[in-house]
């Protein structure tokens, strides 16, 4: 059957969210809340897909629902190196400014 | 009844939770503290699951407030509060490069959504007759359902779909083969109430962006590839696998040896 | 005919099961100082091997059930398909799968018994060792490598067999690992393996090409056999005589691989450093044999192989001649050996030339026969050498051995027996299998008569070095070392009861095919025919087609006094070589110069390593010199020149690059943005959002210069 929402909104959604999470991590200085931009635009992109999918027939459906499940473990993956990463550098640094980090290029 | 309640309340609950999403996530961008925007993000990953849910998604619905919300949000509010600095207040919440940084989103979203609202199907309608109810089609439009009032038992519908297609009955679930500009045509004849044509123009679109989940669908169709989701869940866990081995690595590197000395910058800044 | 039998896999598969199990044990318990618990380990260790054989028998009274002999009854199982290949018109389709004729089951049932006897010695030769768990793992794999060489119903699986008992043997020579001279004697002999491989793998390619003219390639060896008997064939057969002859002779390389012949003889001595059981079990008993089997195997291919290859000779004369020199080789090498072990090792070579001189007259169930003896008077030799070794502290030197026969009686008694058997005295094992070869070889075309001569010398030279060999153990006085003097003692049960069983054997096996019992030849037990040639009836639905096709009429040998002529010969020349051994080694004592005729740079090895050094080593480091200066200098080149402009444009982006997390960040998102905006996007949107990103990054580009 078909559904009630209009996937095109949910796509427009999807595209807000990620602009919020891009804008998050381009904007702030704190490493977490980059960190957490990222989430976010991960988030969206979930969002997007399962949106998407709905638009198919059932089996490609089902199927199409296995890419935001691949994500989400990629963001669990992800999550546990950035955030060990951002342990190491802050105890070197004692700071969470991402502009503290300016001498990475050497 | 369910399905009428269905149909009011879907759209009702989806605007809730999206607004809710939205909320938080400015919330996440505006946040002084990383522990406030780590409580807006969470109240996003709820949201969403919600969205999940109501597109008929339940498993990564489950899935989206297990993980996400539940072990991935909680590592890092543990994190943000280990590593709480109450100087961390000091760090601008916006200064220049914040402001040129938001040009970005901002154009970017509004080319997403103008292109999403571009490719929103628009369904013209010439029935004088009040025959047809309205379309119900997917975004590209290229997959429409065509409903046509009930005229009465004895009624015979005849629909001409614009592709050199026709079928008969009531209800009719149509796909076309390419994108173009269809007219399709519905012919009542023998009806008690209501006899006589009308006509439903529209444009479909094939939205490049939807063939990247389609793509994505067919990566992993088991009737095609054999069982490729084993393939895939065999990935999902050697890189969580990976990444527990690779964060253990640093912490323990990080506990062994002492805190290396701030280098000094001498030319990155002017 | 075949029938399928269900527990077929059982018998290959329950050794398997012991070295899976014996292996996790084994690491489980690498950590504690002692290993894990070794009742436990030799309890699976011995049984797995002796289930298998108990199977066996069951399968060898089930195929004696099968009536029809005449088209070769067997036991078979299809485990699952292996390979299907289909390109082109190109059909090759291996399947996994068990075939128990009477070949295999005469194979097995030694294999199989020998085998559990020898685990059952290991128990007691091995309790001490550190590895005790380690080695049975090995044992129990070489076991199921075996088991599968003989059982696999095609090529294939016997080549997986085949490679499988190669990897055991180099696992379990160089099973003491601190020593590098075992470690180098493993590597000699996998090495050497490894060419014989190599010819093995492609003398059946080429097979395979020459069955497949008419589209019927196979593996398999029952359609190997109906191909080749097969009369509309033999045009097809004549016409690439030339490419099957080079397949048999590459096959045969293969053979001379693993049975150590000439060329490719000098591993089986080396092989020596393993543990004794592993001599027993591998270099005397049942890998060294598997040549001959393959021969039999294939004995259909080989007398269809009329073609000759150089000098005239066809590829059964080359299998011949190479069977001769190496049984010479072997004999003379034997009677300078100071090793107990190393003068058994050379024997084994000697006795494998005479099986290939057997095969090499067509002769293929002599051939077998011979296989069947010497397997358990070999067994019994080693075992027997392994009691002695252990008696005497690990002192192998057989200067230092003498006037064992009453300090260790029993290993004694069997070792005599034994002997007896391999001398070829009257009514050992070995006077049967020996005397037939011979009898073969005088009744064969015109090269088997000097060939003849040549293994009645070698008969006589057999005699004298293994007298020796009992003079200078047992029969002459002391000699031991200080160290070793008055602590001598006979080894534990688990150790003299296998021995007893296989010298027991050694001395009875030979009269399945003896003219001395007095049965009539036709009764049967079993369906099996008993009586004079017992082992002949039962082998010849397996290899009477090839020798019958070899010697159309030879039906007629039987009837004749060569027989008797022969075993007259046999048992004199047995007694001479004894004399001649009593006369010089009586006193037990050895030439001194004998000392610097140590490894093989000696005359009596005619200098094999030295050829080998020219033909193959050499070519090898010059092959690997060139290859070598190729990566250095081109591959290392082509990287070294990649990485050189990798690091040559990194150098040139890192002055663009911004210090500020941000700012990288913004700069790469507006990349990516413009990319979409290229790429995705057209129309008014599209430069909008391109100008955009393009716009950020220049904003970026002056905020960084600006703060």
């Amino acid at each position: 059957m078909f559904h009630h929402i209009a996937l095109g909104d949910v796509q427009i959604i999807a595209a807000v969210l990620f602009c919020l999470g891009l804008a998050v991590a381009l904007t702030r200085r704190n490493v977490f809340l980059l960190l957490m931009g990222i989430e976010l635009m991960l988030n969206a992109v979930n969002l997007s897909f399962v949106g998407f999918s709905r638009g198919l027939d059932a089996q490609a459906s089902l199927v199409g629902q296995m890419t935001p499940i691949f994500i989400i473990a990629i963001a669990a993956a992800e999550a546990c190196v950035g955030l060990a990463m951002v342990i190491c550098i802050v105890r070197g640094r004692e700071s969470l400014d991402s502009d503290a980090f300016a001498d990475m290029k050497e | 009844m369910l399905h009428v309640l269905d149909a009011i309340l879907g759209p009702a609950y989806f605007w809730l939770f999206a607004s809710i999403s939205m909320l938080c996530g400015l919330g996440l961008l505006l946040s002084r503290h990383p522990i406030n925007g780590a409580l807006y993000l969470i109240g996003v990953m709820l949201s969403l699951s919600g969205i999940y849910a109501l597109l008929h998604s339940p498993f990564l619905a489950v899935l989206q407030v297990l993980v996400y919300a539940g072990a991935i949000m909680m590592l890092v509010v543990f994190v943000i509060m280990v590593l709480n600095q109450a100087k961390e207040h000091v760090i601008p919440l916006f200064d220049w490069f914040s402001l040129a940084g938001l040009i970005l989103p901002v154009v970017l979203g509004g080319a997403l959504v103008t292109t999403a609202l571009q490719v929103k199907p628009t369904f013209t309608l010439n029935d004088p007759l009040g025959l047809i109810e309205a379309p119900i089609a997917d975004q590209s439009a290229l997959r429409v359902q065509f409903n046509a009032i009930n005229a009465g038992d004895k009624a015979t519908y005849q629909w001409e779909f614009g592709d050199r297609t026709s079928a008969g009955g009531r209800q009719n679930d149509h796909t076309y083969a390419a994108a173009g500009t269809y007219t399709a045509k519905l012919t009542i004849a023998d009806s008690a109430s209501k006899n006589g044509t009308a006509s439903v123009t529209f444009q479909s679109v094939s939205v490049p962006r939807g063939e990247v989940a389609i793509l994505a669908a067919t990566m992993f169709n088991s009737h095609r590839n054999g069982p490729g989701y084993y393939l895939l869940f065999e990935l999902i866990g050697v890189l969580l696998l990976a990444a527990v081995v690779g964060a253990v690595v640093l912490a323990k590197r990080n506990l062994d040896s002492p805190p290396p000395l701030k280098v000094t910058n001498e030319e990155g800044h002017h | 005919m075949k029938v399928t039998f269900e527990l077929l896999w059982l018998i290959p598969f329950l050794p398997l099961l012991g070295a899976i199990l014996n292996g996790a044990l084994s690491l489980g318990g690498a950590r504690s100082a002692y290993g894990p618990n070794r009742g436990f380990v030799s309890f699976i260790a011995v049984l797995m091997p002796g289930l298998a054989f108990v199977l066996t028998v069951i399968a060898a009274f089930k195929l004696s059930g099968i009536a029809n002999v005449e088209s070769n009854p067997a036991l078979v199982q299809n485990l699952w398909d292996w390979m299907s290949i289909k390109v082109g018109g190109f059909t090759l389709n291996v399947q996994i799968g068990l075939m128990f004729d009477r070949l295999t089951s005469m194979m097995l049932l030694f294999v199989t018994g020998i085998g559990t006897m020898i685990h059952l010695y290991s128990v007691g030769y091995m309790w001490e060792d550190r590895g005790f768990a380690r080695f049975m793992t090995y044992m129990n794999l070489f076991m199921f490598s075996m088991i599968m060489l003989v059982i696999g119903d095609s090529l294939p699986l016997t080549f997986l067999g085949w490679e499988g008992v190669g990897m055991c043997s180099y696992l379990l020579v160089g099973f003491w690992h601190q020593n590098n001279d075992y470690n180098d004697a493993a590597r000699k002999a996998f090495i050497v393996n490894r060419i014989g491989d190599l010819g093995f793998l492609l003398g059946v390619f080429a097979l395979f090409m020459v069955m497949n003219q008419n589209g019927q390639g196979s593996f398999n060896y029952r359609e190997i056999a109906s191909w080749f008997n097969s009369a509309s064939n033999a045009g097809i057969i004549a016409g690439s005589a030339g490419l099957l002859s080079a397949a048999c002779i590459l096959i045969f390389v293969g053979c001379t691989g693993k049975s150590a012949q000439i060329p490719l003889v000098t591993w089986l001595p080396d092989a020596m450093a393993g543990p004794t059981p592993v001599s027993a079990l591998i270099h005397a008993a049942t890998m060294v044999t598997s040549g001959i089997y393959l021969l039999a195997r294939l004995s259909d291919v080989f007398v269809h192989a009329t073609a000759p290859v150089c000098f005239g000779l066809t590829a059964l004369d080359i299998v011949l001649v190479v069977g001769c020199i190496t049984a010479a080789w072997g004999a003379v090498a034997g009677l300078v050996q100071l090793d107990i072990k190393k003068a058994l090792a050379y024997s084994t070579v000697s006795q494998l030339g005479f099986m290939f001189m057997a095969c090499g007259v067509g002769a293929f169930d002599v051939a077998l026969f011979h296989v069947f003896t010497h397997a358990f008077f070999k067994a019994t030799l080693f075992l027997a050498a392994g009691s002695v070794i252990h008696g005497l502290h690990h002192e192998q030197d057989m200067r230092r051995m003498g006037g064992l026969a009453k300090l260790m009686p029993i290993t004694y008694t069997w070792m005599f027996c034994g002997w007896w058997a391999i001398i070829g005295a009257p009514l050992g094992s070995g006077f049967f299998s020996k005397d037939l070869i011979l009898e073969r070889l005088y009744e064969a075309h015109f090269l088997g008569p000097i060939v003849g001569v040549v293994a009645g010398f070698v008969a006589l030279l057999t005699a004298i070095y293994m007298t020796r060999v009992m003079y200078l153990t047992f029969w002459s006085p002391v000699r031991h070392s200080d160290e070793v003097k008055g602590h001598v003692k006979e080894s534990p049960a688990t150790m003299l009861i296998p021995i007893t069983v296989l010298g027991f054997g050694s001395l009875v096996v030979g009269v399945l095919w003896s003219p001395v019992l007095g049965i009539p030849p036709h009764s049967s037990f079993f369906g099996v025919a008993l009586g004079s040639n017992a082992f002949e009836s039962y082998l010849s639905p397996v290899v009477g087609s090839a020798q019958k096709f070899m010697h159309p009429q030879a039906a007629a040998h039987h009837a004749s006094n060569l027989p008797l002529i022969v075993a007259g010969i046999g048992t004199l020349l047995a007694a001479v070589g004894w004399l001649i051994a009593r006369f010089i080694w009586s006193r037990g004592h050895v030439n001194s110069t004998e000392k610097d005729l140590v490894g093989f740079a000696a005359w009596w090895t005619w200098g094999f390593d030295r050829v080998y050094h020219a033909i193959v080593i050499i070519p090898t480091k010059v092959a690997a010199w060139i290859l070598a200066w190729i990566v250095d200098a081109i591959i290392g080149g082509i990287v070294g020149l990649t990485a050189d402009v990798a690091r040559f444009l990194g150098d040139g982006y890192t002055s663009v690059q911004r210090p500020r997390l941000r700012s990288s960040l913004t700069l790469s998102v507006a990349g990516a943005v413009g990319l979409v905006a290229l790429l995705l996007l057209s129309g008014p949107i599209a430069w909008v959002v391109g100008l955009a990103a393009l716009a950020v990054a220049v904003i970026f580009l002056l905020l960084e210069f600006l703060f």
